[in-house]
């Protein structure tokens, strides 16, 4: 009798134990707060909202810039948008496209004046790692001005700067020592429509 | 003679007007090994001076094509052969670097500005993202002109400057980025006329004749264009831009131009009249 005790008992405990478990990985799975391997909650991820906008990368005809829509985070300020706009233009592009930005290029810091001028801050690969061209130096600067300017009705005219430094230009043709204009002529339609994803 | 200097911090370009000088009409003395020096007929005065501006050099390669091409070989050797076709015609020709140097972009434009020349032509070749990129392309300067690029005479400050022998001069200093601004106008009659030329021997790219903010045109105090001579990015017209031929093609269209160019303010088409302002206030 005493044996048999044990045993109910046991067999409780350990259907109890698996229905905990059971739950908690149901909780976890529809949203509830997170577990650390130490046992403390961590505040619940919020989900996050995103926005699409308009990037421009390299026409694979060559003829120019094509506009691409991405998805990017939703950001509470007008600086953390610009920098997530910017991080997705400095990404790999989508399929089907060229990249006009160097590659190992990085945001080192994005901000708004209060006359509309965004100031855009690149690490020196921008410079360094350029392909050359006055052709690839208009798109390169075109792609970062028009994704601020296109998707931040805010700011007017860009000013990029390396490294903190306003430089002259970035592969010694297009005067980038002041702010720049959006330069929609150098955006192109492929196959006789705009290239919108 | 046009003298031209940097006021260090000032961003000024000094221009002070100065008599032409003869020396380039000077006969040339040379003398033969055991002989008393021959007098040789004396050449005739250029009809024109003309700078050209090899682009990049030095560290600089410029755009590099797929079988390592470089920018700054390609228009070093167009340079050279414009200046020795140009000079047969009668054109004095100026290299803002002779051989493969560094030169700062604002050291050219001062280069110019004291050469006395009629027109300035930098010239580069150009490279894309895609290896499709084709074409031959000039640029004047212009385009999207931000709101600090406005240029009137206002802008202009005239200084008296002492001279040595005593007395001093009225010289008008024109403010570093905005020197090529009153010469806009001119330079796209005359990027229209290179481009014409250079359609005959060589097609030209996506943005044909174009106007932009090019800082190797900012500075210049006189017409200036810059001439992308082809795609070095793209491996056809990579390989043609290394080629004799096409550089004594590109180099003739080149001299074809400068002298069919005459930089009179007549040659320039005249902005249609305004219609009289009328009162906005209601």
């Amino acid at each position: 009798m005493t044996l048999w005790r044990i045993a109910a008992v046991a067999a409780g405990v350990v259907a109890l134990a698996a229905f905990g478990w059971a739950a908690l990985l149901i909780f976890q799975a529809t949203g509830g707060p997170a577990i650390t391997v130490t046992g403390e909650p961590v505040p619940a991820a919020t989900p996050t909202a995103h926005i699409n906008v308009t990037i421009f990368f390299g026409a694979s005809s060559g003829r120019g810039l094509v506009a691409s829509r991405i998805e990017v985070p939703l950001e509470p300020n007008v600086a953390a948008q610009g920098e997530a706009i910017l991080q997705a233009a400095l990404g790999d592009p989508p399929a089907g496209v060229l990249r006009v930005v160097p590659i190992g290029t990085r945001l080192r810091g994005f901000y708004v004046d209060s006359r509309g001028d965004a100031f855009v801050d690149l690490t020196s690969e921008v410079r360094a790692a350029h392909p050359g061209g006055s052709f690839g130096e208009a798109l390169t600067v075109a792609a970062l001005v028009n994704a601020v300017t296109t998707n931040l009705r805010a700011v007017r005219r860009v000013q990029l700067l390396v490294e903190g430094e306003e430089v002259e230009t970035l592969a010694g043709h297009l005067d980038v020592s002041q702010p720049v204009v959006p330069d929609s002529s150098l955006v192109v339609t492929e196959g006789g429509r705009a290239l919108l994803r | 003679m046009l003298t031209t200097m940097r006021c260090g911090g000032h961003g000024l370009i000094l221009t002070v007007s100065l008599v032409a000088g003869g020396a380039l009409a000077a006969p040339k003395m040379v003398a033969i090994s055991g002989q008393a020096p021959v007098e040789l007929p004396a050449a005739p005065p250029p009809s024109m001076t003309v700078v050209i501006d090899p682009g990049h050099g030095g560290d600089d390669r410029g755009a590099v094509g797929p079988s390592g091409i470089e920018e700054k070989q390609v228009t070093l050797a167009v340079a050279q052969r414009v200046r020795a076709l140009a000079t047969d015609r009668g054109v004095r020709v100026l290299l803002t670097r002779e051989d493969d140097r560094q030169v700062p972009l604002m050291q050219r434009a001062a280069f110019a500005n004291g050469a006395g020349a009629a027109v300035f032509i930098s010239l580069h070749a150009n490279a894309g993202p895609s290896p499709l990129s084709s074409g031959a392309e000039v640029a004047s300067f212009g385009g999207v002109p931000p709101s600090a690029i406005v240029s009137s005479p206002a802008d202009d400050r005239t200084l008296l400057v002492p001279l040595t022998a005593g007395g001093s001069r009225r010289v008008v200093a024109v403010p570093w980025e905005l020197a090529q601004v009153r010469h806009a106008e001119v330079a796209a009659v005359f990027a229209r006329q290179v481009g014409d030329r250079l359609e005959r021997v060589a097609p030209l790219g996506p943005r044909a004749v174009y106007r932009s903010l090019l800082r190797p045109l900012t500075a210049v105090s006189l017409p200036a264009v810059l001439v992308e001579l082809g795609y070095v990015s793209n491996p056809e017209e990579e390989k043609l831009a290394a080629g004799d031929q096409h550089q004594m093609a590109l180099a003739q269209a080149l001299v074809d131009a400068m002298l069919a160019f005459d930089p009179s303010p007549r040659q320039v088409p005249r902005q249609p009249p305004r219609p009289a302002s009328r009162s906005k206030s209601r």
